[in-house]
């Protein structure tokens, strides 16, 4: 029993009892259902940062439940990348439940949200967490068919069909990453995820099990071709649910990704079979078309998930350039879009909230009437666009860096024109809603978010700001160590 | 003549092939449910004749020891049909009375045209 | 000797006996009938053990040794199936006493019920080929009746069809038995064995009849594809406990029969000789592709369920074809998960067309909000059928895609993946039409009474804890599988 008495243990299996007692206690009030929700996520953010220091001097924390599920069993470990992952899902997941305590009010079927909210959270956590691949599979696909249930809220056709979409996408990935789990299975006896990879052997089913890995990941992940449920997902969810899938459930696709191409596959096995070039073309498209569709689309959310895209191209071009720098820049993206991309579907969702606007052409002088949101959309923009000293400008800093190593000039004009692309999308936005005119006849109405939902953005905007300009940077450092764990073994 | 000879040897089990068939094509291509379940007796019973036929002797007695016989008839195949028989027997009262049941239902004895009752009703 | 295997078998007929006399007393026939049910499991569960424990039991019924005597023998393969029948019998027996009536005469239903039960017992346990016969006669007869006794003109249209086709099942089955008697003189399926292993040489022609009898006969029992034409219809039209037995329990019990026969009396060499593995391979792809393709285009909620049995027992075969250790494993297990699974699912399927008085799928959107525990016990099925982790039928398509590897057939991982999507499509769209959507529900209706839902909650438990533990089964599976891999 002391087993699942240790906080990390707690971190993984509260929210997912958590998710079951506000099932049960709802009915009672709403008061304590939400209470429970805000505090599932917060708990398990101060459950996995009693390890930060430990962590951070090298220790690796491991749970082991072999009993469960043979002949794979669960598994659970906190090294650098999980660390920073945890965190990641559970601070962002903390703000955003604050954040829905007040935008849901307006909601239907909260009844249904906030158990399905929690257990979204218990799947990435665990996602986060897991030592092997089998554990990872397990928490992805419970938190992938959760998130369904957040999709598909409104109910309206359009959610209806954008989750049914979704959901198809879901098993098609979820089958081709089961594909891959045991074909590695066979191959090595093993799916843990071992520092330095374990597969050396190319071959047929080495082939098809990547194959299996990029489609499964990269439909989670939102990567060109495999984005198509993305666009109509995030948008159609509740803002708090499209910031966490935009901002958190997105990053498990990548984190699977970088798992397996260092830690299943070494890395000359995938330097050998070419899989790199296959990863640096995939993000190149991504990072392009995703960035070009923002450009074209009115609807705010629209335009936010496209933009998700393009990053999401740069975490991958990361991966693909198998280069220590570039690995830094990818890991420190996971962190840095996480929060950025949450502020900004947190400000949309404001906005919409307060003003039932979607389409950005409307939004002419809500800079003026609701100030603090939209300044916290302007930094987290500008993170975005990449201007220093923003976590964006981090990020494409290392990337690029890491692309000059490997001489990789062209990827560096690819960060640039995508950076410009960026400005082009995002720089209107905040230039008419400053300066703008509200729509002739419209009446101005000067309300602020509610404080509930007002604090969370500006939380995500002092992490924005504040996180590359304080010493001992903690995700920078995080996020060095694990790429030099990563690389360790080549 | 060798042919006539392994015939004429094997004559109960070419018997029980033949009826076998009969049974197994009147049941299937029968539309009238009474010559199904009469199908499904003639198939039975070439069964039977045949599994018999198995244990049987040429001048052979049933398997009570007295002197001077030394040919006996394998007794187990025979007993064994006796369970066959009544399995059989049921199977078909069973089936009999579902076609009354079904007679009741349709008013006809003819699966094609239930069949056909059953579609048009449906569509 | 321990008694158990055959007080199984013993006390299920005596309560099939006594049931049908106390119709003018029903509360005393219900007792009746479930003390009869739960005593034999009882009786399954403490077999189940001693095998696990004492390896192999035999029984010699009044003391008669083989080859005369009648010869009971529970080895793994047989304890493990005997189980899987009790295990599930239970919450289907709870299901058939408190569940509302769908039947006029409720003691002769119990009566058949017990007499079906007894038939499948036996049918897994029995030692000789002849014994064998006779419960799958009385286990057909009995499966024909529960579909029948509904007294709806659908049920018995569909119960004569089956009568038909499963008479020409048993005919080719009583043939090969003559057939194999006729070669070695025994009807004992060890001595059988034993003199097969000299004579099958002897006479090909005999053997590859039987053997091709046996195929086809099994074949229609257990609806292995192309001759499961009986089954969406007499799965759909039977009473609800009836539709969860024959799904869940009786296509199975057969199938057990069916590789008792072709690997242990048989014998693998000989199975693995002939082209029968390639054979069973093909069957069971088209059953899992076809299966699958026809209940998607299913508007009837039961007919749907029926034929994703057709599809799932596609997954079983597979196991047996692909034959490597884990495959066999997987297999077994699927026995029981497919039996939990599909028993929930035409339970809850049951409750929803008693409760809306509706059974097409497209009248079902919106209900989830009204019966909302029924439809959760659905989505817990669906996701099984499915294979999302975490639930039982994951845990078997974990298994069989690994055994699939194993012997390097890379396509038939690939086909339980292609079969999982089918089966999503056909499944996930209830589920989400009945829990999302605007449509308001045009049906009424509304979750049962709590005495119906336990037996669906326990299946649902069932399934979630057979997909998070199925260590506990696995040691007997290990060594039924091992029993049919020499």
């Amino acid at each position: 029993m002391d087993r699942f008495l240790n906080p990390m243990a707690l971190a993984v299996f509260l929210p997912l009892l958590l998710a079951v007692a506000i099932y049960i206690l709802e009915q009672r009030s709403w008061r304590i259902r939400n209470g429970l929700a805000v505090a599932s996520a917060g708990i398990s953010f101060i459950l996995l940062a009693t390890y930060l220091g430990d962590v951070r001097s090298g220790a690796v924390i491991v749970l082991e439940l072999p009993n469960v599920l043979p002949p794979l069993g669960l598994s659970f470990r906190l090294d650098y990348l999980s660390m920073l992952g945890g965190l990641v899902v559970t601070g962002v997941w903390f703000l955003v439940s604050v954040y829905a305590t007040e935008y849901m009010i307006k909601e239907h079927a909260k009844k249904r949200f906030y158990p399905f909210l929690v257990l979204t959270l218990a799947g990435a956590v665990g996602v986060m967490l897991s030592a092997d691949l089998f554990t990872f599979f397990l928490f992805f696909e419970l938190m992938s068919l959760s998130a369904y249930v957040l999709v598909v809220h409104e109910e309206s056709p359009e959610a209806m069909r954008a989750g049914y979409k979704y959901l198809i996408m879901t098993i098609i990935g979820g089958l081709a990453l089961f594909f891959s789990i045991i074909a590695v299975y066979e191959m090595s006896g093993s799916v843990a995820f071992v520092p330095g990879g374990y597969l050396t052997q190319g071959g047929l089913l080495a082939n098809l099990a990547f194959i299996g890995f990029l489609v499964g990941f990269g439909i989670k992940a939102g990567i060109v071709p495999f984005h198509v449920w993305l666009p109509e997902a995030h948008p159609v969810a509740p803002s708090p649910a499209s910031a966490l899938l935009s901002g958190v459930m997105l990053k498990t696709g990548v984190i699977g990704l970088i798992r397996v191409t260092h830690q299943v596959f070494t890395i000359d096995l995938v330097r050998n079979s070419n899989w790199n070039t296959v990863m640096l073309v995939f993000a190149s498209v991504t990072i392009v078309l995703g960035s070009a569709v923002a450009i074209t689309e009115d609807d705010i959310k629209r335009r936010l998930a496209y933009s998700s895209i393009g990053q999401m191209g740069y975490i991958l071009l990361g991966i693909g350039l198998l280069q220590e720098r570039a690995m830094v820049g990818a890991i420190f993206h996971i962190f840095a879009h996480a929060v950025m991309k949450s502020a900004l579907f947190l400000t949309a969702g404001a906005v919409i909230y307060r003003k039932g606007k979607r389409s950005v052409k409307d939004w002419g002088g809500i800079g003026r009437e609701m100030f603090p949101t939209m300044v916290v959309f302007t930094i987290a923009a500008l993170s975005m666009i990449g201007i220093p000293p923003l976590i964006g400008f981090v990020s494409k800093w290392e990337l690029s860096l890491g692309a000059l190593d490997n001489r990789g000039y062209a990827f560096v004009g690819l960060l640039l024109l995508s950076s410009l692309m960026n400005f082009v999308y995002y720089f209107p936005i905040i230039q008419n809603a400053f300066f703008g005119n509200r729509k002739h006849g419209e009446k101005a109405l000067n309300i602020e978010a509610a404080p509930a939902m007002l604090v969370p953005m500006i939380v995500l905007a002092c992490f924005i700001v504040f996180t590359a300009l304080v010493p001992g940077n903690f995700a920078l450092d995080l996020a060095r160590k694990a790429a030099a764990q990563l690389f360790l073994y080549k | 003549m060798a042919i006539i000879e392994k015939l004429s040897t094997n004559l109960y089990y070419l018997v029980a092939i033949i009826l076998f068939i009969i049974g197994f094509h009147t049941m299937l291509t029968h539309n009238n449910l009474i010559k199904k379940i009469m199908g499904m007796n003639i198939m039975d019973t070439s069964l039977f004749l045949f599994f018999v036929s198995i244990g049987y002797r040429r001048g052979g007695i049933a398997p009570i020891i007295k002197e001077g016989i030394v040919e006996y008839v394998n007794p187990v195949p025979s007993a064994l049909i006796l369970t066959g028989i009544v399995i059989s027997l049921s199977f078909t009262a069973f089936a009999l009375g579902l076609v009354i049941l079904l007679y009741k239902h349709y008013g006809t004895l003819d699966a094609d045209k239930i069949i056909a009752m059953r579609s048009r009703e449906i569509g | 000797m321990v008694h158990a295997p055959v007080l199984i078998v013993v006390t299920l007929l005596l309560a099939a006996f006594i049931v049908p006399l106390l119709y003018r007393k029903l509360p005393v026939a219900q007792v009746v009938f479930l003390l009869g049910i739960v005593i034999s499991s009882i009786f399954s569960i403490r077999m189940a053990f001693l095998v696990l424990r004492e390896g192999t039991l035999t029984y010699y019924l009044g003391g008669w040794l083989p080859p005369y005597g009648i010869e009971v023998v529970a080895d793994a393969f047989g304890a493990y199936a005997s189980l899987v029948l009790a295990l599930i019998s239970l919450p289907i027996s709870y299901f058939v006493v408190f569940a509302p009536k769908e039947v006029n005469t409720p003691a002769r239903y119990m009566a058949l019920i017990l007499l079906l039960m007894a038939a499948m017992q036996g049918m897994v346990l029995a030692g000789d080929l002849f014994n064998l016969f006779v419960f799958i006669e009385i286990c057909s007869l009995s499966a024909i009746a529960i579909i029948a006794v509904k007294g709806t003109r659908d049920s018995i249209e569909a119960s004569f069809r089956y009568l038909v086709l499963s008479a020409l099942g048993s005919g080719g089955i009583l043939f090969a038995i003559a057939l194999i008697f006729m070669i070695t003189g025994h009807l004992n399926m060890g001595y059988v064995r034993e003199s097969l292993a000299v004579t099958a040489s002897l006479y090909p022609l005999n053997i590859l009849t039987a053997l091709a009898f046996i195929f086809v006969g099994f074949s229609v029992k257990a609806a292995i594809f192309p001759l499961h034409v009986w089954l969406p219809e007499a799965h759909s039209n039977a009473p609800t406990a009836s539709s969860a037995l024959l799904s869940g329990l009786v296509v199975k019990a057969y199938l057990v029969a069916f590789i008792r026969i072709m690997y242990m009396v048989i014998g693998t060499e000989l199975f693995v000789a002939l082209p029968l593995r390639p054979i069973l391979l093909i069957l069971a792809a088209c059953a899992m592709l076809v299966g699958s393709t026809f209940a998607i285009v299913q508007n009837n909620i039961k007919r749907m369920l029926a034929y994703s049995t057709v599809a799932q027992m596609g997954y079983i075969v597979l196991g047996l074809g692909l034959f490597s250790q884990r495959a066999l494993e997987g297999s077994i297990l699927h026995i029981l998960n497919h039996a939990i699974t599909k028993s929930l699912l035409f339970l809850a399927a049951g409750v929803i067309i008693k409760q809306t008085g509706t059974n097409r799928l497209s009248d079902l959107k919106g209900m989830g909000r009204k019966m909302p525990f029924t439809f959760a016990a659905f989505t817990v099925g669906s996701l099984s059928m499915v294979g999302i982790p975490g639930f039982a039928g994951f845990v078997s398509k974990l298994y069989l895609a690994l055994g699939a590897l194993d012997i390097g057939q890379i396509i038939f991982a690939a086909l339980i993946l292609v079969s999982s999507l089918l089966n999503a499509t056909y499944y996930f769209p209830i589920v989400v039409n009945a829990f999302f959507g605007q449509t308001e529900a045009t049906h009424q209706g509304s979750d049962p009474r709590k005495s119906v839902m336990a037996p669906l909650a326990v299946f649902a438990l069932a399934v979630v804890f057979m997909g998070l533990f199925p260590s506990v089964v696995m040691p007997l599976v290990r060594q039924a599988a091992g029993l049919l891999q020499p």
